[in-house]
């Protein structure tokens, strides 16, 4: 492992960045140098339920995480239909996307290489600013890779797209950012697999997705994100849904010690339309903050967000729904379901489903309950002999099945059952 | 869609009876101003120098950020103290005909003949009029003003002043436990069922008058009470303050129940402190109403600290031209086998902003405890808006928590229906109104109920009372 890089001011990140990120074009480098002032300038997120100061990030040596390296990692282009990347701390080990797709148009590069593309130009940090707060900051100052993909319109079948990220025993920073662009018309399922190995350090994730929805397109998103507990995870997803447009979220949180982990819709034309589905699972000593949003710009959009969350050990989480209507929105529909089963008094839920309206002519509504595992039936299926245990993991199942059970993908599906069934076991 | 207002914007309390104080302060809140009125009020000395503690934590705490817009109230314009009058009134002759004239015009005195056991009047900072029935005033019952309560029963009195909202509670908690006036004092004693409601009417008359009172309520064990309170001030071109705090104490099985109808004008800034604290299987209901006022920021409270407590909040906030209501409800359970209920119906119309703002709160002592929270919210027209931010925490298991909230217009389906049988659209839209804000109507005491009806639908007709 290289010598600890200390950076005390913004000028020697900026030093840092020139010499790292030489090889990027000018407009890049400049992105990242604001970004690199605003690191300095601005504080850790400020989080009401989630206090980050005794998780002492600014302990954590985020510097001297390596770049991830462009042309060194071997690339294999394979042609069995599968449209597949897979990086290892931002590295490329894997890459396959058939030619069939890419004559046509497909890409899917890591992004440190797409920089020349006029998409990435267009689209990159518009959906997520690149300075909220010290960690957007710094993600946007140091982001080592992650991926490009276009779907150009025209492409009528169904792409189904994998997309694998790990980070190694050593890493200490993971800094990544996604951008997805998909054309009017094209059919997009993506499948997002989070994973770290465990190791003695804490390590800093911070995760930038921009999904860009063209009219009448459709984009399935999937993530699954099972962390080692040594993961300080900051996950920002968001994207923008033209007329027509559908994005639909399924996220499973499983892993890292603690997440701070947001979904945002922007219905931006009429007829757009987002659903999404979060289900977590917290144990150990776990911290969870998930936030989902929906901001309808336009008339006749359509949001439903939904929620499921088994609490157990000492764990804690905060869920927090926002469905904004605005002025001017009329004949929209924003709904949010969250619902949370204790299975531990040492356990901690929050939620807060908020709804912001400046519109008549809507239909807004949520609805949130927590409650225990119910007792009644417990009784019923343990003097049917089951133990104890068994009888509660089937009602974990049957509180998690409506949910998971919407997930579109089969594979995340059972993945995501299988996660389940993991925490169950804990 | 019909646009007649709900509530007019035209505000039937709004007349000013000219300057009758026989006290003015000055404008803006020194040391001196504090001393002043504990002087005056010939406080013993722990008083004062609770009154100075919670002036330090004024000072000390910042505005608060969230919730409504505060910046045009400035505490330097407010004139913290105004005497209305040499004495207290113990029959209508003794109040100065000016205030009386006042009173009988919002309909005090025929409605303390026609149904209730106890009538409290306070004007500016002080209670001009006090009457109890002699029947519950041999129970037992003490219903005075909080400033004679003070004077005549200051053990009960120290015992619980100050213990359920303490000055560092919130800012305006501290403002007005530094200039505190007035305020009803009650107590009822272990067993005693107080069956006809108390009640207490605030009226601020001059023009950037504070007015802070304080209500202390103490409802021994097993016993049963209700107080109402209503509230008006005249309309001028500047603000005025009210910051009230009301800490009530159930005991073990007592039951009480505190009904608020506020109808402050549009220039008033209502921000209030409203807490109980209920025992082993006491039950506490606020029933809250708040329709006028220019912002209010007020979220009664049940701090259930004993086995099988109860909380309910059922409440109605409707917000017209200019006006902001922030309000909500928040029940903490503390203790097993808790139960609250909150229901909440907001209207917003004419540009008018209802927030609901809420907290459910399980503590890890709460096991077998439930809470339902259900907030409906109508928007009116293309100019009002509205919020709803609830939070819950739960820190227990064995808990359930259920909310559920909607945002709507009202539905073009009922109008169509109700048009269709032969009523005007707005016909149609005032019922479905009433019918939206029923739950709470139910809650009133008859003539209460029988008022607020009328004031709803003389106010949706443009009409005035």
């Amino acid at each position: 492992m290289a010598d600890i890089v200390s950076i005390a001011s913004d000028d020697t990140l900026k030093e840092l960045i020139q010499q790292r990120f030489q090889h990027e074009p000018a407009w890049m480098r400049e992105r990242r140098l604001t970004a690199a002032e605003a690191y300095f300038a601005l504080d850790w997120p400020k989080l009401s339920r989630t206090p980050l100061k005794k998780r002492k990030l600014d302990q954590i040596p985020v510097f001297n995480a390596p770049p991830g390296s462009n042309h060194a990692a071997p690339v294999f282009r394979a042609t069995d239909g599968e449209v597949k990347i897979h990086l290892v701390n931002n590295q490329v080990v894997a890459l396959s996307v058939p030619s069939a797709l890419t004559d046509r148009g497909l890409v899917l590069k890591p992004l440190a290489e797409s920089l020349g593309e006029a998409p990435v130009q267009e689209h990159l940090g518009r959906i997520i600013p690149d300075s909220d707060d010290k960690v957007t900051a710094l993600t946007a100052a140091l982001w080592q890779n992650g991926v490009y993909l276009h779907v150009p319109a025209g492409l009528r079948e169904t792409v189904q797209v994998s997309i694998e990220s790990e980070a190694s025993q050593q890493l200490p920073a993971l800094l990544t950012r996604n951008l997805i662009v998909c054309e009017r018309g094209t059919h997009v399922i993506i499948t997002e697999r989070l994973r770290s190995e465990d190791g003695a350090d804490k390590m800093l994730l911070s995760e930038h997705t921009e999904i860009v929805v063209g009219a009448g397109a459709k984009v399935q998103y999937g993530a699954i994100q099972q962390c080692s507990s040594r993961v300080e995870g900051f996950i920002h997803r968001a994207g923008q849904i033209a007329q027509d447009g559908t994005l639909e979220w399924n996220i499973g949180e499983f892993g890292a010690g603690l997440v701070v982990s947001d979904h945002v819709s922007h219905l931006n034309e009429p007829g757009a339309l987002t659903k999404s589905v979060t289900v977590f699972f917290g144990s150990g000593q776990q911290h969870q903050d998930y936030t989902a949003k929906s901001y309808h710009h336009a008339p006749h959009t359509t949001s439903d967000m939904v929620a499921r969350g088994v609490m157990k050990d000492r764990s804690r989480s905060v869920f927090t729904g926002l469905t904004q209507i605005e002025k001017g929105a009329k004949g929209t529909d924003g709904r949010q379901r969250e619902q949370t089963l204790m299975l531990s008094d040492e356990a901690r839920a929050d939620a807060i489903p908020s709804l912001l309206i400046d519109e008549r002519d809507v239909y807004a509504a949520h609805a949130a309950s927590a409650g225990p595992v119910d007792r009644a039936a417990l009784f019923y299926l343990t003097s049917r002999g089951l133990t104890e245990e068994e009888a509660e993991r089937m009602i974990v199942h049957g509180f998690l099945a409506p949910v998971i059970d919407s997930i579109p993908v089969q594979e995340l599906r059972s993945e995501v059952w299988d996660a389940v069934e993991r925490k169950i076991r804990e | 869609m019909a646009s007649k207002p709900i509530v007019s914007e035209e505000y039937q309390y709004g007349f000013n009876d000219g300057d009758v104080g026989v006290l003015k302060f000055n404008r803006g809140l020194r040391r001196e101003t504090v001393e002043e009125i504990s002087k005056i009020k010939k406080e013993p000395k722990w008083m004062l120098d609770f009154r100075l503690h919670a002036l330090d934590v004024f000072m000390k705490k910042p505005m608060p950020q969230w919730g409504g817009n505060l910046n045009t109230l400035n505490f330097n314009d407010i004139i913290y103290y105004v005497k209305p009058s040499e004495n207290q009134g113990r029959t209508w002759e003794d109040v100065p005909q000016a205030i009386k004239d006042t009173f009988e015009r919002l309909g005090i005195p025929e409605a303390e003949r026609k149904f209730l056991a106890g009538v409290s009047a306070q004007y500016e900072s002080e209670v001009v009029y006090h009457s109890i029935r002699e029947d519950l005033k041999e129970k037992g019952i003490i219903f005075t003003d909080t400033d004679s309560a003070l004077r005549e029963y200051p053990e009960i009195f120290r015992e619980y002043f100050g213990t359920v909202i303490p000055p560092e509670d919130n800012k305006f908690a501290a403002l007005n436990s530094a200039v505190w006036s007035g305020g009803s004092f009650v107590y009822i004693p272990k067993g005693v069922k107080a069956d006809i409601p108390l009640q207490a009417y605030f009226r601020i008359n001059s023009e950037n008058m504070g007015q802070f009172e304080r209500t202390l309520i103490i409802a021994e064990d097993e016993s049963f009470g209700h107080y109402v309170e209503g509230c008006t001030a005249p309309i001028y071109s500047s603000e005025s303050l009210h910051s009230a705090v009301v800490e009530i104490i159930v005991k073990n099985g007592a039951r009480m129940r505190y009904t608020t109808v506020q109808n402050w004008a549009p220039n008033v800034y209502n921000l209030v402190t409203k807490r109980a604290v209920a025992y082993k299987d006491a039950t506490m209901e606020w029933v809250d109403g708040n329709i006028g006022s220019k912002l209010t920021m007020k979220y009664p409270s049940v701090y259930m600290v004993g086995e099988g407590a109860k909380g309910m909040v059922l409440s109605i906030a409707v917000a017209g031209k200019g006006q902001h209501q922030d309000t909500g409800a928040k029940m903490i359970h503390a203790a097993p086998h808790t139960t609250s209920t909150i229901v909440s119906k907001s209207i917003s119309q004419h540009g008018g902003k209802t927030t609901y703002r809420g907290l459910v709160h399980f503590a890890p002592d709460a096991a077998e405890s439930k809470a339902n929270v259900k907030c409906d919210t109508l928007i009116m027209d293309d100019d009002s808006n509205s919020d709803t931010i609830p939070y819950s925490e739960v820190s227990n298991a064995n808990v359930e928590m259920e909310h559920e909230a909607t945002v709507t217009k009202v539905s073009e389906e009922s109008l169509f229906y109700l048009t269709s049988r032969g009523l005007t659209e707005e016909e149609a839209t005032r019922m479905i109104v009433m019918g939206f804000i029923e739950p709470f109507t139910r809650e009133l005491p008859m003539e209460f109920a029988v008022e607020m009806n009328r004031l709803i639908k003389f106010e949706m007709e443009g009409a005035i009372g």
